[in-house]
């Protein structure tokens, strides 16, 4: 554990202007959606995240990368204040969206669960119709006019890339389509209300191959309008799709990069050997 | 920390290992193609010429081993750079194979008798050979120290190559045996080029950049 206190965290952040320790500077114009500083969080005693500094930039793809039990999970859900629910967690230190911190600049947990969307593992539909699925986040805020509804949900089920396959189908209940479209019409719930991020905890590791496909490609689409964070198990999933990757490992983040230094070229070897295979 | 892929470890040795192996047989033919030069004997040079179809055989293996590994491991990071550098190192041991092949063709032609000119051959011979002793060693030990060396000392190679060509050459009265000389010359030279090539693609193992970048 001792060399672990020792961890090479490559990125500092002033501004909007990244630096890597053995690269240049790298100029971004993108804004800073969210931001870690030296974010800490306990479960009882179980330190799970450990000074945890990290940035992410609008209309890029965050990949979360690391071994079962690492803390990635924990950190995309403090970062809609989804740890809050458990009893037992403590935190320390601050993580801010667009520059202010959500813990205690009074932002509601409401409205930030709407500007920072979440889908999960395992593809979590309501048991309503499709349309309602959808429906429900613009409901929940007081939209009621049917026909700026019927345009939301049209939009975000486009926008999900399910359009063509349920718009003969709207009032179905959303439990009788397949695993990968279930998936799709979780997406396009939280489309529907449209945040400024979407968070991603392993969403296609429940899914066949060809609908990870097109939730991968949907990815793509989507990535011009939100930011994008996923945690994925899958090193191939996150190699294809992410502009970034940060490795997290124990509780630490070990290294965080641009995905092809990443993948190619990792400057700390457990990186090296976690994206390799040769641990996990 | 639990090691996993101790299977693919063994894959990737024994890829680096078929490489090696090629590389030494490479070594073996390239002083015995010079030595033939001044045989008396045409059969060895047959030989040599015919064997190499055992070398384009070692590298279509090499070649259908790293397929093989690429696709049912999905390699990144320095297994995919080692891999990748497998077969473009297998490449450049093939044509120093033809290329020896080439000089072996030569002697089927003609015996070269100039014994300046010959030893010519001999310097240059041992410039490569050594080279390709050196880069195998750089490899072992990850000396990159050792690989701006070996890059370097190709030069070695061109210069004796030029002195060849643009004056040893003017004293051969026959024009054929002129043409065969340059050619020896040139095939040679080529030989150090593919030499310095393979330390260039073991620098990018070792670093992941690549070697011209940095120079």
């Amino acid at each position: 554990m001792t060399e672990l206190k020792n961890i090479n965290v490559k990125e500092n952040t002033v501004g909007s202007q990244v630096t890597t320790k053995d690269s240049p500077i790298i100029q971004t114009n993108k804004e800073v959606v969210f931001e870690a500083k030296n974010f800490n969080l306990w479960y009882g005693d179980n330190h799970a995240l450990q000074d945890i500094n990290l940035t992410f930039h609008e209309n890029d793809i965050n990949a979360i990368i690391g071994p079962s039990g690492c803390g990635k999970s924990t950190f995309v859900k403090s970062m809609n204040r989804m740890t809050e629910l458990v009893p037992i967690v403590r935190t320390e230190g601050s993580i801010d969206f667009r520059g202010d911190d959500i813990f205690t600049s009074g932002m509601s947990v409401e409205e930030l669960r709407t500007r920072v969307g979440m889908v999960f593992q395992k593809p979590n539909p309501f048991p309503k119709s499709i349309y309602d699925n959808v429906a429900y986040g613009p409901r929940v805020h007081g939209i009621k006019k049917k026909s700026i509804l019927d345009e939301v949900v049209e939009k975000s089920l486009r926008g999900a890339s399910i359009w063509d396959e349920v718009k003969d189908r709207l009032n179905d209940n959303a439990y009788g389509l397949s695993g990968g479209q279930q998936q799709r019409i979780c997406i396009a719930r939280t489309l529907a209300v449209e945040p400024e991020v979407i968070l991603m905890d392993e969403p296609t590791s429940a899914l066949d191959p060809i609908s990870t496909t097109k939730i991968e490609d949907l990815m793509q689409e989507i990535k011009k309008d939100y930011s994008i964070i996923i945690v994925t198990h899958n090193m191939q999933q996150a190699a294809r799709v992410s502009d970034r990757t940060s490795f997290f490992y124990q509780g630490y983040v070990v290294e965080s990069d641009d995905t092809k230094v990443i993948f190619e070229n990792p400057s700390d070897k457990r990186t090296e050997d976690y994206v390799s295979g040769r641990f996990g | 920390m639990t090691v996993l892929r101790e299977k693919f470890q063994e894959e990737l040795s024994s890829l680096i290992e078929e490489c090696i192996i090629l590389g030494k047989e490479c070594h073996n033919r390239l002083s015995l193609a010079v030595e033939i030069l001044v045989s008396d004997d045409v059969e060895p040079a047959r030989q040599l010429v015919k064997d190499d179809a055992e070398i384009n055989q070692m590298e279509t293996n090499i070649n259908a081993h790293a397929i093989n590994l690429i696709t049912t491991q999905a390699p990144v990071a320095s297994d995919l750079r080692t891999i990748i550098s497998c077969i473009k190192v297998a490449d450049n041991l093939e044509r120093i194979g033809d290329n020896i092949s080439n000089i072996a063709e030569v002697r089927k032609r003609i015996k070269i008798t100039n014994e300046r000119t010959l030893l010519r051959f001999k310097t240059m011979e041992r410039l490569a050979s050594l080279m390709l002793e050196d880069v195998y060693t750089a490899f072992k030990k990850s000396n990159l120290e050792l690989i701006d060396e070996i890059i370097l000392r190709d030069q070695d190679i061109d210069a004796v190559f030029v002195q060849i060509t643009t004056s040893d050459i003017f004293e051969e009265s026959d024009a054929f045996l002129t043409g065969q000389i340059q050619l020896t010359a040139k095939y040679l030279e080529r030989i150090g080029d593919h030499i310095k090539s393979i330390a260039e693609h073991i620098y990018y193992i070792e670093t992941g950049n690549t070697y011209e970048k940095n120079n």
